[in-house]
C-alpha cells in the first residue's frame, strides 16, 4: 500500500535520508527505530509532505499507487488526515487549547466531508468511545488542559482515525506517557489497526515500544535503512551490527534481577554523529566494534527469507550454519 | 550499614500552610518515612506527578518540609541548613533530567564547572582540578573553554556529574537523569554513576520513571503513589514479588513495554 523506492532527503549540502526500498503493506503495523538524528522523523513527515520548506525531496513514495513526492500543497492536504491520519509526541501541543477537543475531533470530520453535518456530533461521540474515553459525551465538552496526558493522546488518536485512515503514522505517541498509560495506547493501537485493517507506521527511539507493537521493523541510522524484517528476527537474530548494538545498549526487563543488579551495560562507541558528520560507506563507521576494511565503501543490501534485509559488509553470523565459504561475507540468496 | 539519611512522618505541599483549607487533603507528599543507608543505591519510582522529584528535592535541602523531620547523618537537616548551610549542600549534591537547561547557555564549561567550589568552599579551583574532575567522568581538558550549546546531550550530562562531584559530597541525587538521552548514552551515563559511585564510595539515589534502569542500578527501590510511599525494599524482591497491586501493575506494565530478548 505504502512503496518507498529511492527517497532521498537533503537540506543544503547534508543528506539527511537516503533510503533504497521501504513498503508497508495494509494492515501492516511497522515500526521505524533509531536515535535521535537518525532521520526517522523526517522519513515518515515526508509521506505526508510535512518536511521544513528547504528540504529537497527526490525518489517516489506510493501511496495505494498514488506519487506523494513533490505533489501540489493542495493535494497533499486531502490525504492528510482523511487517508493517512497522524498523531504526535506532545499531544497537548498538537491540540487547540481554546477549542472543546469534541470539537476538534468534528473537525476532522467536517473538513473532509465524512457524515453529513448533522450527524457529526453523534459521530464524535463515537470516536471517543472507541478510543476508550469515559464518559464520552461530557469529555467532548472539555478543552484540552482538563484531560490527562493519556486523555489527550487519545483524543488525538480518535481525531486521526475519524476519517478511517489506511495508514496511521505514530511518531513517538507515548514517549511522554507514564509506563501504565504508555501500555494501555499500545494496546489501543494494536486493536484499532486490527479491527479497521489500517497500516501503522510507528516511530520511536524505544525498541521495547517498537516490539510491543509492530510485526515489521526497520533500523534507521544516519538516514540509512541498515536492517528491516519481521520484529522476531530483528530482535532475536539481528544481522547488522548496528542492531545488535541497539539491541544490547537497551537495559530491558531483567529477568534474572540479582545476577544483573549493578553490573555494567554492554554501550556503544561514542555517540551519533551530528548532521553531516557521518563517514561514507557504512554509517555506523567509526562506533562499529566488528569494522573491516571494506566498510569505508557502500555495503550492499543483503536479502535473506521473510522480506529480511540488512547492510553490513561483516554481518552478526547466523545461528543456522551456513556452507564453508558462504559466512561472512558472503550474499546469501533468499 | 548506618542509615545516612533517614525521614519520618513527612510531609510537604508547595502551597503554604496559612493557604490550606482542609489540613488532611492534598498534600504533594504524605507521610513519608524512608531510610538511606550510606554507600546504598537507592531507586525512586512513580508516575508524573507521584512526588518523586519533590522527595528527592526535599531530601538534599532544596525544599522545607511543611511537617515531619530529615535527619542526615545524624542531625536534623534544619539544623544543617541553619548552621551549617553550605557544609550540607557541598555534602548532597544533585543532577537533574536536561543537562542543556541545568547549565547556564552564556557561561563557557569551566565557569559553570567552578560554582560549587567558589559558592561552597569559597576559593577558586585551579586548572589541573578541572581537568582531573572531566577526566573522572570520562571527558578531556578540551571542552573547559567551550559553551553548553556546542557539546552533546551526554557530555553535558557527563560535565553536571562531574560539577556535583567536584566538591565531594557523600550523596549525588539524580533526578531523571537519563530520560533526554538517546538509549546508546543513557547506558553510557548509568555505567559512569554505578563507576563513580563504586570509585568515591558515594551513595547514589536515582529518581527515574523507568523501572529497568532501577532494575539494573539500584539495589534498594522506593515506590510512590500520589505522594505515599506504596512499597519500599531490596529492589529484587519488590520487583520478583510486588506486595501491592498498583507495584504489580508499574512492573508488569515495564516488563510489557521493555525490549525482551530471544
Amino acid at each position: 500500500m505504502l512503496e518507498i523506492e529511492d527517497l532521498n532527503i537533503s537540506i543544503g549540502a547534508h543528506q539527511i535520508v537516503s533510503l533504497e526500498h521501504l513498503s508497508i503493506p495494509a494492515g501492516r503495523r511497522l515500526g521505524l527505530v533509531g536515535e535521535s538524528g537518525s532521520g526517522k522523523t523526517m522519513t515518515a513527515m515526508s509521506i505526508i509532505g510535512l518536511l521544513p520548506r528547504e528540504a529537497v525531496v527526490t525518489g517516489s513514495i506510493k501511496f495505494s499507487g498514488v506519487e506523494m513526492v513533490n505533489r501540489p500543497e493542495r493535494e497533499l492536504s486531502n490525504f492528510r488526515g482523511s487517508e493517512i491520519g497522524t498523531i504526535f509526541q506532545d499531544p497537548l501541543r498538537a491540540l487547540n487549547p481554546t477549542m472543546r477537543v469534541g470539537k476538534q475531533v468534528g473537525e476532522a470530520l467536517r473538513l473532509h466531508n465524512t457524515v453529513p453535518n448533522k450527524g457529526v456530533k453523534q459521530r464524535t461521540v463515537e470516536l471517543l468511545d472507541q478510543v476508550q474515553l469515559p464518559d464520552s459525551a461530557a469529555l467532548a465538552r472539555r478543552y484540552p488542559h482538563q484531560l490527562s496526558g493519556g486523555q489527550q493522546q487519545r483524543v488525538l488518536i480518535a481525531m486521526a482515525i475519524a476519517c478511517n485512515p489506511k495508514l496511521l503514522i505514530a511518531d513517538e505517541p507515548t514517549t511522554a506517557l507514564d509506563v501504565t498509560v504508555q501500555k494501555e495506547i499500545l494496546e489501543l493501537l494494536a486493536r484499532l489497526s486490527a479491527e479497521r485493517g489500517m497500516a501503522v507506521l510507528f516511530v520511536s527511539h524505544d525498541l521495547g515500544v517498537i516490539q510491543s507493537i509492530s510485526d515489521h521493523v526497520a533500523v534507521l541510522y544516519g538516514g540509512s535503512l541498515v536492517e528491516t524484517g519481521p520484529t522476531d528476527q530483528i530482535v532475536g537474530s539481528p544481522r547488522h551490527r548496528y542492531t545488535e548494538a541497539l539491541i544490547n545498549v537497551n537495559p530491558g526487563h531483567p529477568e534474572d534481577i540479582a545476577a544483573s543488579l549493578g553490573k555494567p551495560l554492554i554501550t556503544i562507541k561514542g555517540s551519533v554523529p551530528p548532521l553531516g558528520a557521518f563517514l561514507s560507506g557504512c554509517r555506523f563507521r567509526g562506533r562499529c566494534p566488528h569494522e573491516v576494511d571494506t566498510c569505508a565503501t557502500e555495503p550492499p543490501i543483503t536479502e535473506m527469507p521473510d522480506a529480511h534485509s540488512f547492510k553490513c559488509w561483516n554481518p552478526v553470523p547466523t545461528t543456522i550454519s551456513l556452507a564453508p565459504g558462504e559466512a561472512g561475507l558472503a550474499k546469501e540468496s533468499p | 550499614m548506618t542509615d545516612l539519611l533517614a525521614s519520618d512522618r513527612l510531609f510537604f505541599d508547595y502551597q503554604t500552610r496559612s493557604r490550606r483549607r482542609d489540613a488532611n487533603s492534598d498534600w504533594t507528599l504524605r507521610d513519608i518515612a524512608v531510610t538511606i543507608p550510606a554507600g546504598s543505591t537507592v531507586g525512586v519510582v512513580g508516575e508524573s506527578g507521584s512526588g518523586k522529584s519533590t522527595l528527592v528535592r526535599l531530601l538534599c535541602g532544596l525544599l522545607t518540609p511543611s511537617k515531619g523531620e530529615i535527619t542526615f547523618d545524624g542531625r536534623s537537616v534544619k539544623d544543617w541548613l541553619s548552621e551549617d548551610r553550605l557544609e550540607f549542600h557541598r555534602r548532597n549534591q544533585i543532577v537533574f533530567q536536561s543537562p542543556a537547561s541545568s547549565l547556564d547557555p552564556r557561561l563557557r564549561i569551566k565557569t559553570s564547572l567552578s560554582e560549587p567550589t567558589r559558592a561552597l568552599e569559597r576559593r577558586k579551583p585551579d586548572p589541573a582540578e578541572l581537568s582531573s574532575w572531566l577526566k573522572d567522568v570520562g571527558l578531556s581538558g578540551d571542552v573547559l573553554s567551550r559553551y553548553p550549546h556546542q557539546l552533546s546531550g551526554g557530555q553535558l550530562q557527563r560535565i553536571a556529574v562531574a560539577r556535583a562531584l567536584s566538591v565531594r559530597p557523600d550523596v549525588l541525587y539524580a533526578d531523571e537523569p537519563t530520560s533526554a538521552l538517546d538509549v546508546s548514552v543513557q547506558a553510557q551515563v548509568l555505567n559512569l554513576l554505578m563507576g563513580l559511585k563504586q570509585r568515591h564510595g558515594l551513595t547514589l539515589v536515582l529518581v527515574s520513571h523507568d523501572l529497568a534502569v532501577v532494575a539494573r542500578v539500584c539495589e534498594q527501590v522506593v515506590v510512590l503513589k500520589d505522594g505515599q510511599v506504596v512499597e519500599a525494599g531490596q529492589t529484587v524482591e519488590v520487583m520478583t514479588d510486588p506486595k501491592t497491586a498498583y507495584t504489580r501493575t508499574l512492573v508488569e506494565a515495564s516488563r510489557a513495554t521493555s525490549l525482551a530478548r530471544f
